[in-house]
């Protein structure tokens, strides 16, 4: 099998070499990978298959709230495999085998048609659907042992930090140096996103890694405390609660309490949507870069990268120094950028029996196939609005900013105590996620009555003002601003949204992955149904109600809908973001202590 | 006639639906927020027949027949099933009553089952047994799809003529000479000789701004919902030991709840880790293959609860001419509904009332002839 791996991963992160069991065969890997990145690093991408149509899927995010593929590992089905970390002896299964009756019953188990009495004998219909239940490719219940008591532990602070990437890492800063308790909770580690930049970001001079490591030392140095690898999962009525999956079997659930929360969980990478663009082998921006620069693992030898926007663009150039073959394609007719950029680009069909092979693209009455290994989805990101909605934040859209915590300049948004920062927030990649993050770490002490912090604040809304006017660009959040003195709701129109690579509503382009749901489907709830708000299109859908709760569907639905109906997204709207963002134990929870905090 | 209908769960879907179809010309449905927000497409999508009043037995029975043939009433599949309920049984008392029970469901041609614990372990091995005395199985029972049956009712009214306003939250009923003549909304006022409420949970205080007082509160109920797992539980499984359920949907989640104490009230429609907490203890218990399923995710709504847990429809002839209600279903609206808008269309437009409905009617309160509904879930 070929390998991926190109060079030895980062100092500080590369744990021992250890050996799995993979369907019965051996693999190698390193104990501060997680299964995903050691399988896709000896070249399986191919994990399971779908839960309706039992097409091959393989990760598309690393995230762990992405959770578009589930595996048996130990025995345990339903395990995310972007979440548990390699052990010597692990062992892993993965489900290939499509049932030959899938080809007879694919279209009875079609979302968009379930609701048509095909069917119309009511004596024949009850067994019918426990036909089509059985066929629904879902895992029975994980059956363990459970471990006789779960310890919940309970924490507290001034203030909580969700988000542990450079803005987060700069809130915490700031309000421990004005003296705050301040605990920082982050899914995967310290660092985030800039942590995998090996170049300079916008407005910086050092090497994005450099920084962020450096800052990450700092916020230890004074004191940060930090939960790593765990998931702030729900802003409760009565708790907040955070959960790590570690050990695998049990994990360890956390209540939080705090007078002041900064949410700084970054930016999503949307799905590009395109004919078979469920295919292992296509994966977002983030999980390229990590796997890259934290991991040592290209993530392809020739690959498409989608959008040739800065973060496509950038990516491009980490690739190129591991000598990958890259193209990047783009819907724009004209822009800048340098290198290989196909523009103009109408559709793109992906092409691959159970993994990407080659790529086929239409543009103006021409058409393309090129061979591709991986295909990477950079062409558009929205804020990670599931902690900072949960948490209070309204939501509006702003085309500039996408689905956004409506927040002001001093990062306050419209719940007290409530900050947001960096990406989260919707703003521009490089350094003014530092100095926002900074911004909502000095907010947050002043409300906490650390009022001698406000002259430093002042001091950095100037500078970030500055820093714009130095990048040359206007504001992107000026909108928003206006919107959060007045309240009046912004009446956006979109064009076509920026991921959209597919120009009729295709039976084979998803939106969501976990539940099969196509561009077909809503195309459907919409002009067969006249559905137009998301919640209604969610209901007869089932888009967003799945395992990763609308983290990769929600915002592409909503512009989705917002383009073929013509409306305001804020029409549309974004669908109620509920409690849990990953799911928990049964176990778990039956052994927590409640209400102790 | 013009008739207003405010709210559009599945009582006001109905009705209207049914209304259009009696030939009701000028129907508009006002919706505070958009299509079924409320109650109706937040439950647990079940239906039954077993009540403890003869009175509400006859009722769902009747409305059970409607619900399992909508599909060629309005369209839409609504995914019916038949799995049926199980009540588990831990005292002597509950037992002994649920026998009692059987033979007033046994004259309406309902009777359930009694099932030992180890018939209970055999049919179903996935519930630990050891505490439970006796299982009570209502196989006439059963489930189908709360969004279908909400969307194809409004389809098919709407094929008919009936109107949908979404955002557009009613304010108060508009009453001259104490006679309904229309109701008001930020946005202006709409016309109406008819005004027919069905607000579930708000339709307390559109009544209390008219002066109308009736035994009625809001009870905020949570859900909590697995990820998908295969379909194995097919009846709904009801723990009177814990008052927590489960049922599975066909896509394969675990879905349930359990009691909770409650301030009433229309609570923020959030979640509280204290019930997720108990519902999961229950489900700990009492299914040990659930043990490893993962929560996936929570969410709460409203029962209209009554003083009697019974539904509360038509009107009261001392109320402003035009006005009728239909809500205080205290948990089982959803199954009753179809059969509330078939006779409350009746009602509205002939003046005739059904000897279903007649037990049901706002008066039974200061009459003292009240439903006392006891077997309410969740
Ligand atoms: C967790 C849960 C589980 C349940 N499980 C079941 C079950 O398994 N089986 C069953 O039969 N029942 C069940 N129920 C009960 C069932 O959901 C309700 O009884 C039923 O849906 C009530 O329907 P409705 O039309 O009266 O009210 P709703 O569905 O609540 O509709 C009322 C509508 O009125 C609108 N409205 C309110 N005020 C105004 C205003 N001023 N102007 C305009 N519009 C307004 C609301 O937005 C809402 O859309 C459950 C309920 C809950 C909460």
């Amino acid at each position: 099998m070929s390998t991926l791996r190109v060079k030895e991963p980062t100092a500080d992160n590369r744990g021992e070499t250890v050996s799995i069991d993979v369907n019965g065969t051996t693999v190698k890997g390193l104990t501060s990978e997680s299964i995903s990145v050691t399988l896709y690093a000896n070249g399986i991408k191919f994990f399971d298959r779908s839960k309706k149509l039992y097409r091959p899927r393989g990760f598309f995010s690393l995230h762990p709230q992405a959770r578009t593929v589930m595996i048996n590992v130990n025995g345990m089905l339903a395990t995310n495999p972007s979440e548990i970390y390699l052990t010597e002896g692990l062992k892993v299964h993965i489900q290939q085998k499509r049932p030959l009756s899938m080809h007879f019953f694919e279209s009875m188990i079609d979302t968009s048609l379930l609701h048509k009495p095909i069917v119309k004998n009511r004596l024949i219909w009850p067994l019918a659907l426990r036909f089509i239940a059985n066929s629904i490719n879902n895992p029975e219940p994980a059956e363990y042992e459970t471990p006789h008591s779960i310890p919940t532990i309970v924490e507290k602070a001034d203030l909580v930090v969700v988000g542990g990437g450079v803005a987060g890492l700069s809130a915490a800063i700031e309000a421990r140096k004005y003296g705050l308790e301040t605990l920082l909770i982050d899914d995967v580690e310290l660092g985030g996103e800039m942590l995998c930049d090996e170049l300079e970001p916008p407005g910086m001079s050092e090497p994005g890694c450099v920084f962020a490591r450096n800052l990450r030392k700092k916020a230890l140095e004074l004191g940060v405390r930090v939960l790593s690898k765990t998931t702030l999962v729900g802003f409760f009525e009565d708790a907040v609660l955070a959960f790590s999956p570690h050990p695998l079997g049990s994990g360890t659930p956390y209540i939080i309490s705090a007078k002041a929360y900064v949410v700084a969980t970054g930016a999503v990478d949307l799905p590009c949507i395109f004919a078979n663009n469920d295919l292992p082998g296509i994966i977002d921006a983030s999980s390229a870069l990590r796997m890259l620069s934290i991991h040592g693992v290209v993530p392809g030898k020739n690959v498409a990268v989608l959008g040739a926007t800065e973060r496509g663009l950038r990516l491009v150039e980490h690739l190129k120094k591991y000598a990958v073959n890259t193209i990047v394609l783009d819907k724009s007719k004209n822009g800048a950028g340098k290198g290989d950029i196909v523009r103009g680009v109408k559709e793109i069909i992906a092409i691959g029996k159970d993994k990407v092979e080659a790529l086929k693209i239409k543009r103006d009455g021409e058409e393309l196939k090129l061979n591709v290994d991986c295909i990477i989805c950079a062409a558009s990101t929205n804020p990670d609005i599931k902690i900072s909605a949960q948490a209070g934040a309204k939501i509006t859209y702003i085309k500039e900013l996408g689905f956004v915590p409506i927040h002001d300049l001093f990062m306050r948004t419209l719940k007290s105590n409530l900050f947001v920062a960096g990406g989260a927030s919707g703003s521009p990649y490089g350094i003014l996620h530092v100095i926002e993050g900074r911004i909502a770490g000095l907010s947050a002490a002043i409300s906490l009555n650390k009022t001698d912090a406000e002259a430093e604040r002042d001091a950095l809304v100037k500078e970030y003002r500055s820093l714009l006017q130095k990048f040359g660009i206007s504001d992107p959040k000026e909108k928003m601003f206006r919107y959060f003195e007045t309240k009046v709701v912004p009446d956006e129109k979109i064009t076509e949204p920026p991921t959209l690579f597919c120009s009729g509503p295709r039976r084979n382009a998803f939106v969501c992955f976990c539940e099969d749901i196509r561009l077909w489907d809503l195309y459907r709830s919409v002009s067969v149904y006249g559905f137009t708000c998301l919640e209604k299109v969610k209901r007869s859908t089932g888009i967003g109600t799945a395992r990763c709760q609308g983290r990769l569907c929600l915002v592409n639905s909503a512009l989705y809908i917002a383009y073929i109906t013509g409306l305001s997204p804020n029409v549309v709207g974004i669908a109620r973001q509920r409690p849990l963002a990953i799911s928990i134990p049964i176990n778990v929870l039956a052994a927590m202590g409640v209400n102790k905090a | 006639m013009r008739i207003a209908i405010v709210g559009s769960g599945i009582m006001g879907l109905s009705s209207a639906y049914n209304l259009a179809k009696l030939g009701a010309k000028n129907i508009v449905i006002l919706e505070k927020e958009y299509l079924s927000y409320g109650s109706t497409v937040r439950s647990a999508s079940r239906f039954r027949v077993h009540f403890w009043t003869e009175e509400n037995s006859r009722f769902a029975l009747e409305a059970k027949k409607i619900m399992v043939s909508l599909s060629s009433i309005t369209g839409w599949n609504v995914l019916v099933t038949t799995g049926g309920y199980l009540w588990l049984l831990f005292s002597e008392e509950q037992i002994k009553a649920f026998r009692e029970k059987n033979k007033m469901w046994e004259r309406l041609g309902i009777a359930g089952k009694f099932l030992s614990p180890s018939e209970i372990k055999e049919r179903y091995p996935y519930i630990h047994t050891d505490d439970v005395l006796e299982g009570f199985f209502g196989p006439q029972n059963g489930s189908c799809f709360h969004n279908y049956v909400a969307f194809g009712y409004y389809k098919a009214a709407a094929r008919l003529g009936a109107k949908l306003f979404e955002r557009s939250p009613v304010e108060r009923v508009l009453v001259e000479n104490n006679k309904v003549v229309g109701v008001e909304l930020p946005q202006g006022k709409v016309e109406a000789d008819v005004v027919l409420l069905t607000a579930g949970a708000w339709t307390d205080d559109l009544l209390k701004g008219l002066g109308i007082m009736l035994p009625t509160e809001p009870e905020r109920k949570e859900m909590a919902l697995t990820e998908s797992y295969k379909y194995f539980i097919e009846p709904l499984i009801i723990d009177l030991g814990t008052s927590a359920y489960i049922g599975q949907a066909l896509k394969g989640e675990i879905l349930g709840s359990i009691e909770v104490p409650v301030k009433s009230g229309l609570l923020p429609l959030e979640n509280t880790l204290d019930f997720l907490v108990k519902w999961a203890r229950a489900v700990y218990k009492r299914f040990p293959a659930l043990r490893g399923a993962r929560v996936m995710r929570c969410w709460s709504g409203y029962y209209s609860m009554s003083a009697d847990s019974s539904h509360i429809m038509g009107r009261d002839p001392e109320w402003p001419e035009g006005l009728y209600v239909a809500y205080g279903d205290s948990g089982h609206g959803f199954m009753m509904g179809p059969l509330i808008g078939k006779l409350l269309a009746k009602n509205i437009l002939y003046g005739e009332i059904d000897e279903l409905m007649r037990p049901f009617l706002p008066t039974r309160f200061k009459e003292g002839k009240l439903i006392p509904e006891k077997l309410v879930i969740g």
